[in-house]
């Protein structure tokens, strides 16, 4: 960290922060998305699914520019946010965390999905038949054994969320200390031709992604060698 | 496959076994016996057909003394076939043609020559019944 | 004790075709549902079970009418207190052996536990995964779950089929003599002779679309055989001159038997063939 001073520390601390909430957030909402996409019977699945993977191709500025005019008080949508709400979403932290939910979503359900999609549906059914709610089904059968999927969603999710650009800066507009995570830090110091500073950003950002990945792949193959 | 066309003259069930009586069709007083594991639904005087493998038929020359087996009878032989261990040998039974195939050192015991008299026998439980 | 009468399409390679079922279990009675694979014997199973919906139908335990496509009743699955020993087992990967049973409990009872596990002759593995066990472990696990949640009826879907022959025999008799101490209600699904004729009272053989045949297996599955020759089908594997006869060689399942045959000219290699059998002349060693 040769020459990352006190106030560059501060954007690692909110991405951290921003990458943590949009996790947990994202953990809540796509398990029973997961669920639902992997044994409901509905014929609106593979339409929801599809727009759940959007982000995956989409530029993330694309995605940023939707919900900026969105939440723009001068749209309709925006002015219902915060008169009925009182929700500011644009170039605010919330915004940030509403947008990096949206755009990791797939990171997260995708894994899940394929977990799910895998048990065999027997146990989903044994349980059943053993007298089980649904509620038990899901925390006593189905999480436990799509752990495997369940902790890479986690991963990949988290690190996307600190990897992304687009949309923060789209949305969050890089104000200092609020909505200035680290790739918008970086980007900012290489703007200011301080390579230096953008070095050390840049490095911890990559050694993280390695970190991420490593690990990723050691829940990977453990999940190999435990057959159930 | 030894196949007689003949008579059912009495069909008689117990203990989940039928025995089964019957005339050749060949010429009246030719009785064979046939027991069968199974309780068949026959009727006497129903047209069959015994089978029996050529291999389960005996030969015999000049039999005497008590024997169990009831399905034996005379017949003449008029045909030979020998081979290193095994040998074929036809008969004619009142016009029926009963193949046998015994060992070719028990054809030479006996002595077969196309034109012997013997006789054939067969125990009751290698004889099948087919409905004709 | 169990009564159902019902319609419900099966999928067939043929295309849907619908199976009509009515049965009726006395109490402690077992039955097996016994057919070719395809027939909608697994289908039943879920019908009763409450896992699938008939098309039409009635299904009534007792004084309970678990499903009544007419007055739009369907008791789900897990209020019909039904042990369920699925084919594959189904055993929950994350739970140990014990804590399989242990869900199973309707109320945590830990000496019935420890019961069941001495009855299935568990204990030793009680501590152990279902990746840890063998096939014939973990069916065992599996029954002994089923009967863990104290059901009034219980059934089995080919509870033997993924186990080799020598086990099977011996596990069929290890399951008889359980069942023989649970006294429950039993419906056992197989295509297996030997499972019929060892673990049910009486058979229902199901036919594409309906049940053909219904009874104890001796009067349903042993017709009498015209001229007391049974036949085996089998396939002919070579045909060799053997002096003045032929040598057959014929495969019958797994097994190849060689027999000496004067008329051969109806045979060909690879063609099927029936192996008629004497009654009184076959020799039975056990195997």
């Amino acid at each position: 960290m040769i020459a990352l001073q006190a106030a560059d520390i501060q954007p690692f601390w909110l991405t951290l922060k921003l990458a943590t909430i949009t996790t947990m957030v994202l953990i809540v909402l796509a398990i029973p998305l997961a669920r639902w996409l992997a044994f409901g019977r509905s014929p609106l699945r593979p339409i929801v699914e599809t727009l759940c993977n959007l982000p995956l191709v989409l530029p993330p500025t694309v995605l940023g520019f939707y919900l900026l005019v969105s939440f723009s008080p001068v749209s309709f949508t925006g002015r219902w946010l915060q008169d009925v709400l009182g929700l500011k979403l644009v170039f605010t932290f919330s915004g940030l965390v509403i947008g990096s939910v949206i755009f990791s979503l797939p990171f997260m359900l995708q894994p899940l999905v394929a977990a799910f999609r895998q048990l065999p549906s027997n146990l989903i059914d044994a349980a059943r038949t053993l007298g089980k709610t649904e509620g038990t089904i899901l925390t006593r059968v189905i999480l436990p054994n799509a752990r495997a999927g369940l902790l890479s969603g986690t991963v990949l999710a988290f690190a996307h969320t600190v990897g992304e650009f687009g949309v923060v800066l789209m949305l969050g507009g890089g104000v200092t200390g609020d909505t200035q995570v680290a790739s918008i830090a970086l980007y900012r110091k290489v703007e200011a031709l301080d390579y230096a500073g953008a070095h050390s950003y840049a490095l911890v950002l990559v050694s993280f992604a390695f970190v991420v990945l490593l690990l990723l792949r050691l829940i990977q193959s453990r999940h190999e060698t435990r057959p159930c | 496959m030894n196949r007689i066309p003949a008579t059912l003259t009495r069909v008689e069930h117990g203990a989940g076994m039928t025995l089964i009586e019957a005339e050749a069709a060949a010429r009246s007083g030719l009785p064979l016996v046939a027991t069968i594991v199974g309780e068949v639904a026959l009727t006497v005087g129903a047209a069959v057909v015994l089978a029996c493998k050529e291999t389960e038929v005996a030969l015999a020359k000049h039999l005497s003394g008590e024997i169990s087996l009831r399905n034996r009878h005379g017949a003449r032989v008029v045909g030979l076939d020998s081979g290193s261990v095994l040998t074929r040998v036809q008969l004619d039974w009142h016009g029926q043609r009963i193949a046998s195939v015994i060992t070719t050192g028990s054809a030479q015991r006996l002595g077969l020559r196309i034109g012997d008299d013997v006789e054939w026998l067969v125990k009751a439980n290698e004889m099948a019944v087919e409905t004709a | 004790m169990l009564n159902l009468a019902l319609t419900h399409t099966i999928p067939t390679p043929e295309g849907p075709r619908p199976l009509h079922v009515e049965l009726a279990l006395s109490p402690g009675e077992r039955l097996a549902l016994y057919g070719p694979s395809g027939v909608g014997k697994t289908t039943l199973l879920r019908l009763i079970a409450g896992l699938a919906r008939p098309d039409q139908g009635r299904i009534a335990f007792g004084d309970t009418v678990w499903c009544d496509t007419g007055r739009r009743v369907h008791a789900p699955a897990r209020e019909r207190r039904v042990g369920y020993v699925f084919q594959d087992y189904a055993l929950f990967p994350n739970m140990r052996v014990r804590d399989n049973l242990a869900f199973a409990q309707p109320t945590p009872n830990r000496n019935r536990l420890d019961e069941l596990l001495a009855l299935t002759r568990l204990a030793p593995l009680a501590e152990r995964y279902p990746h840890q066990l063998s096939g014939g472990q973990r069916q065992r696990v599996a029954l002994a779950r089923a009967l863990a949640q104290e059901p009034q009826l219980l059934l089995m879907d080919e509870p033997l089929s993924a186990l080799d022959p020598a086990l099977r025999v011996a596990l069929r008799e290890e399951i008889d003599e359980i069942l023989h101490t649970v006294q429950l209600t039993t419906v056992i699904v197989s295509h297996d002779l030997g499972d019929v004729f060892r673990l049910a009272h009486r058979v229902a053989v199901l036919e594409p679309g309906k049940v053909a045949a219904l009874g104890t297996p001796r009067d349903v599955l042993l017709p009498p055989t015209p001229g007391g020759r049974h036949a085996l089908s089998g396939t002919v594997l070579a045909i060799e001159p053997a002096d003045v006869l032929w040598r057959v060689t014929v495969a019958i399942g797994n097994d190849t038997v060689a027999t000496l045959s004067a008329d051969v000219d109806q045979l060909r290699i690879g063609a099927p063939v029936a192996v008629q059998l004497n009654g009184s002349s076959a020799v039975l060693q056990p195997a």
